[in-house]
Parts: C-alpha cells; structure tokens; sequence
C-alpha cells in the first residue's frame, strides 16, 4: 500500500473540509480522485504531504506514518501542486534544478535528470526563458517537470491542466501515463471526468469532504442502475407510441421533444436492440440516433441527486 | 546549498531597485553629513554662553570652585540677587542660564547624602544649556568621587583635586581636538542608520516574500529539504547581502574619514556599523518571516526607520531627548549603535575605562541580533504546517 488514509477529518471552523475521508492507493495505480470544486481534493492531499493539521485521522505514506519531518518519505514523493509553484526570477532550467537539487544533490546526477525532465515535458526551446514569459499550458508543463525531475516513486499531481489548452492537456495526460508506466505510482485529483476516466486505472468520486464512491471506472458504472441514453430524431411520434416505449423493458424514462426522442434505459444487456426492434416492427422512420453509456457524471448525480460540474 | 544560490539568483534579478536605493539613500546621507550642519557633541562647544551664577550656600568653597570652572567654559554675568532681576535677565536674554546654589548645598554634598541639588534654569533646553548641565554635572560627579573615597578631606583640598582632575582631561580633550576628528564622520555614520534600516529591511524582505509566497513555501515545505536547513541558508544569504551593504557603507566612510580612516576610532565605527547592519539584518529576517505583501513591506519600512531613528537620536541628538525618551529607547538597538558612535567620536584617551563603554555598546546590539534571530527561527518553525 504506497498510501492509506484513515478517517481523515479536518475543519476549517464550522466548515467541515474532510469528513471521515478514507483512501487506499496501491502501487503502479493511476489513482483519481475526482470531485467538484470545493469537495476537498486540495485539502486531502494537503494533509497527505503533512503541509496541514487535521483533526482526527491517520496518515501513512510507504506503510510509514506521514510527519512534517519524515524527510525520507518526502525524499520519494513528487508535487505538483494546483497552483503554479516556481521561482519567477529562475529561468525554466533554474527552476528545475532547483527543485531536483531538494531531493537529489548529486550534481552530474542531477544535471542528467534536469536534462530528462526538460525533454519529458517539451520545453527544450525554453529552457533559458524566465516563468513569466511562458503561456498558461507551458507553465504547467514547467510545473510538472519541477515535481517529476527527480524521479519519484509516488507522484501527487493536484489538478495540473487546470486552464490549459487542449494540446497541453493531451501531452501532459500522456506524460502521465508514461511516468506510470516507468513505475511511479500516481494519485491524480481533477474536476474533469473525462480525463479521470481516460488514464486512471482507479478512481475515487468525492463530494463535500466525503468520498462516495471507489473503483475502476466500469466498477463505478455499474454501481448505477443507469444504462446507455439513446437519442433518436423521429417526427411526429404520437404519445400512444411513447407510451410503448416506455413500457418496453429496462426503460427508465422516455422524453418527446422537439423532434428528439430521449430514451434512458437502466442497466441491462440488448437496451438499444430492444429499442431499435420496436422501431422497425412499428415501422417508424429515424434520422439520427446515437447511444452514449452512463459516464461518471451519471455515477455522481445518481448517488448525490446533482451534477458534477454545476 | 540549493536556496542559498538561488538566493543570489533572485538577488540579481532584484539588483537594478536595490541599486537605486542604495545611490539615493547614500546621496541623502552624504548630502545631511556635509550640508546638515554640524552635529555638535558636549565637551566641544566653543562660543560661550552667559551664564549667570547664584550663591546661596555659606561655606562657600565648593560653589567657588564651581563657579571658577564654569568660568573658563562661559561668561558669568553678575546679576542681583533677586528672583524678579533674574527673570527679568533671563526674559531678555541678558543670560541663557541660571546656575543658584542653594543654602546648604555644601554640607548636604560633604556628607554624601546629596538632597540639596543645585537649581538649574535655562530659558530653553538648547544645546548649550545641556552643554551647561554637562559641565556642572562633570564637576560635582568629580568631586563626589573625591566625597566618596576620602571621608574628611577638606574643602581647599578637595578644590584643588578637583581642579586639576579637570584641567587634566580638558588638556586632554584639547589635543585631541587639535588633532581635529572631523565631526562629520559621526554625523555620517549617524544618518546612516537611517539608509542601514531601510536597505537592508527592503532587500531581506524582498527575497523573504519571494520565498514566503504561499504557493512557494507548501512547495518547499513538501521537500525533503529540512525546515532549519532552509532558514539557515536563508540567512546566510541575507548575511552576505547586508555585509556587502556594509562593505559600500564603509567605503564611503573610509573616503569621508581622509587620513583619518585607520584610526582606532575610525576602525571602531566600522565594528559598530557592521554590529548594526546584522542588527538590521536579524530584524528584518524576523519581519520578513511574518509579512506576506509589498504594501505591507513598504509600510513597515517607514515606520521602522523613522520610529527607530527618531527614538535612537538620530535625527534628535541623544542629549536633547530627556531621560524618559532615552530609558525607552534603550530597549531598542538603534539606541546603543547611536550611543556608541557619540562615545567613538569623543574617544580621545584609549584606555578600559574609555572602551568598555563601545564595547558594551556593541555586545548590547549582538544582544538584539540572537534575540532577534531566535524568535525568527522559532516562528519559521511553527508555521510549518499551516492549520
Ligand atoms: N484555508 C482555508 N480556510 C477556510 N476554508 C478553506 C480553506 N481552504 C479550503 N477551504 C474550504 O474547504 C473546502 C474544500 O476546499 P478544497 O480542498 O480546496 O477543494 P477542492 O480542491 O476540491 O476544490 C472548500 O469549501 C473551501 O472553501
Ligand atoms: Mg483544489
């Protein structure tokens, strides 16, 4: 187990930020946690990397109790943090030696892992330009290199494409995924659900300082009752006919409008078979029809009753 | 070694407004050290005063010798002695002072008991009354050695003691004045105090904030590097910042001094500025561990070096600011820097007696700077974890 939380509690005055908040992150996991804005994520790895005092719980790192001064567990760990942390005054390359030579004071080592991590995150062209005159993506990636330079065995990435382009975010995603496959293991917070689910091969669904619900991505699916949403265009449907659809099996709630026909069905093998069946038996003509699985937002608004991005 | 290079790193990014400050606040001090006028110290004062001089007492011998002391430094004016003609002298400015010694004064001193005092009566506290203050208290500080140590000496021969004890010292004083310490080299390391503060404070806290961001710190904090490490490394760079601040504080004063510039006295006004700088140095470190904005390090910086050089003398000589203001001030550094800048430039005589003082001076203000750095240290630690 490279990291276990047990009921974590933290207050910010009357606001309860974690609230009995409990993690296990095994190694070689991409592990997400995933929750909206203000559900604690920044806060729980906070406590995790001994930055803040928390109320009640415990905290171990590499099976060892996390403390301000456990100095060797600290040595294997590498942030990022959700704001930008670096030196405006160091150009991109300062600034990654810099950080590198906090865990690693070899300095030929060292020169060769500031030289890994320039290349790792595409900032050769960079290297002598000072942080702010970099764009928002690019220091991001200059963000990361400072956190990964050093070669971690964990890596605790708190929201690191917030604001970035999209051609960043792809990049950084793999990057992710490659320093992953190299070995270290990731716990990877986002408010995003499609990158959660894109790399992470574990995810936890957070909300109001309480995680509700943990597992792979297909686990987390069918932990719903909510199967595909099918959307057919089909004109002038009488209410007769959405009535039948309605009563087809494993059909949740059938909506008419505007032409567009919105069939959500609940978990169950053939859903979209079933529908397109009724469709020809009846002799119904569609235009467009498509079918999208449950997503993670699904997994959240069933189990809380709202949306993960308001 | 990581934050300490990159300190110099920031340091250099942040040279151009440290420059700047540096050319102007020299330029403010160099321009108060020759143009401010000269800063007049006691025991140096050469136009004499009128003075007029009131004796009470019936066994006259000490006020007489007194009065003949107090002759050779200011004019005696005989005035009636009645309190209407001596206020009306003083309202006319036919005298600036009025010495009255009262009846009994002599025996009340004999004895040691001290309760007779004499009256002093200026018509304002200007330097030459203080100077008058000085002189008197110069002379019965004297005697009462004698009092003190030789029960039963006679009056004639107490006077003559006396007497020479002082002529003594004011031969002294005399060649060393004809040796002609320039005053303006105290008056420059005086006003220096003022630059000292402000560079120092605004270089220290520029880099502490730079390191103190938030953002910075978790990250920092979330390194293996350990807390005590960094905040040494962090003084050490902010040590080797005021040292250079030193280095071009002396340099000038080295050229203000002239031939004079490796003189004993001179060499201990540079031991004194350096005590001070890492005064100002522990000062700001420990501010710089607390503020967190510009605003705030722009604000702080007017206050600290205004309040401390108004409260220290340097912008008021220590002698005019009355004893309260002085006991206060004594619990600040500035006060001790001043204090032994005043007993540098009045050094005439090397010997223990007339060391001790700087000396003490200066340990006082290494005083401040562990005191001042402990209490940093602490606080660096406690805020390590946030809550
Ligand atoms: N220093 C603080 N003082 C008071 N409340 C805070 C503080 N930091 C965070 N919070 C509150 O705690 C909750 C969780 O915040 P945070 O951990 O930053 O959430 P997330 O990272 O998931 O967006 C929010 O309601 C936030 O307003
Ligand atoms: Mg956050």
């Amino acid at each position: 187990m490279v990291v276990k939380v047990n009921n974590l509690v933290k207050r910010y005055g009357d606001l309860i930020a974690l609230d009995h908040f409990n993690l296990q992150v095994n190694e070689g996991e991409i592990f997400g946690l995933l929750g909206p804005n203000g559900s604690g994520k920044t806060t729980a790895i906070n406590c995790i990397l001994a930055l803040l005092k928390y109320d009640k719980g415990t905290i171990e790192v590499f099976g060892q109790a996390m403390a301000p001064d456990a100095y060797n567990i600290k040595r294997e760990i590498g942030i990022i943090m959700q704001n930008v942390a670096v030196f405006n005054e160091l150009t991109v390359q300062e600034n990654i030696n810099y950080f590198c030579g906090l865990y690693i004071s070899d300095k030929k080592k060292r020169a060769s892992l500031v030289e890994e991590a320039i290349e790792f995150v595409g900032l050769n062209d960079f290297r002598k330009f000072y942080p702010r005159k970099l764009s928002g993506g690019l220091l991001r990636r200059l963000n990361i290199a400072c956190g990964i330079a050093h070669q971690p065995k964990l890596i605790i990435m708190d929201e690191p494409t917030v604001a970035v382009d999209p051609q960043s975010r792809n990049s950084i995603l793999e990057g992710i995924q490659k320093l992953n496959r190299q070995g270290a293991t990731v716990i990877y917070t986002s408010h995003y659900m499609e990158e959660v689910e894109q790399i992470c091969t574990r995810i936890a669904i957070m909300d109001r300082g309480k995680i509700i619900a943990t597992g792979t991505n297909d686990e987390l699916k069918s932990m719903i009752k909510a199967g595909e949403k099918i959307t057919a265009e089909i004109f002038g449907l009488d209410s007769l006919q959405i009535q039948n659809i309605k009563n087809l099996p494993h059909i949740s709630s059938v909506e008419y409008d505007e032409n567009m026909l919105v069939v959500k069905s609940e978990r169950g093998k053939n859903n979209l078979a079933i529908v397109l069946d009724y469709f020809r038996v009846h002799n119904i003509p569609y235009g467009k029809i498509y079918c999208e699985l449950p997503t993670l937002n699904d997994v959240f608004l069933e189990i809380t009753g709202k949306q993960l991005r308001d | 070694m990581q934050v300490y290079k990159a300190y110099f790193k920031i340091i250099k990014q942040n040279l151009p407004a440290i420059s700047i400050y540096v050319c102007i606040f020299l330029f403010i001090t160099v321009m108060l050290t020759y143009f401010g006028g000269e800063k007049t110290s006691p025991g140096f004062s050469k136009t004499k005063i009128n003075i007029a001089f009131v004796n009470d007492d019936d066994s006259a011998a000490l006020a007489v010798g007194l009065r003949d002391y107090l002759s050779t430094n200011a004019n005696i004016i005989s005035i009636q002695n009645n309190e209407e003609s001596l206020q009306d002298a003083l309202f006319f400015r036919k005298v600036e002072y009025i010495v009255k010694v009262p009846a009994g004064f002599s025996q009340s001193f004999f004895s040691g008991e001290h309760d007779v005092r004499i009256e002093k009566t200026s018509v304002q506290k200007s330097q030459s009354s203080v100077y008058m203050d000085f002189l008197i208290n110069r002379y019965l500080s004297t005697a009462g050695l004698y009092t003190q140590n030789m029960p039963g000496i006679s009056g004639s021969q107490l006077l003559g003691f006396v007497k020479s004890d002082l002529e003594q010292q004011t031969s002294v004083q005399v060649k060393a004045y004809g040796k002609k310490t320039d005053s303006r080299v105290a008056t420059y390391y005086t006003y220096l105090v003022y630059a000292m503060i402000v560079i120092i404070f605004l270089g220290v806290t520029s880099i502490m904030l730079v390191f103190n961001d938030p953002d910075l710190r978790k990250r920092n904090l979330g390194s293996p590097l350990k807390s005590l490490s960094m905040n040494m490394q962090l003084f050490l760079g902010n040590m080797s910042f005021a040292v250079v601040v030193w280095i071009i504080m002396v340099t000038i004063g080295f050229l203000i001094s002239g031939k004079a510039a490796f003189d004993i006295n001179s060499v201990m006004m540079y031991i004194n500025l350096l005590c001070f700088a890492f005064v100002c140095l522990s000062l700001s470190f420990l501010i710089g561990n607390l503020i967190r904005s510009r605003e705030v390090q722009q604000g702080i910086a007017n206050v600290l070096s205004l309040g401390l050089c108004f409260i220290g003398g340097v912008f008021v000589p220590q002698q005019l600011l009355g004893k309260t203001v002085n006991f206060i001030a004594s619990f600040t550094p500035t006060y001790w820097y001043v204090k032994a800048v005043n007993d540098i430039e009045k050094l005439a005589l090397i010997n223990i007696t007339n060391v001790t003082p700087i000396i003490n001076s200066m340990l006082i203000q290494l005083g401040f700077v562990v005191a001042l750095l402990a209490v940093a240290l602490v606080i660096a630690k406690q805020k390590r974890v946030s809550a």
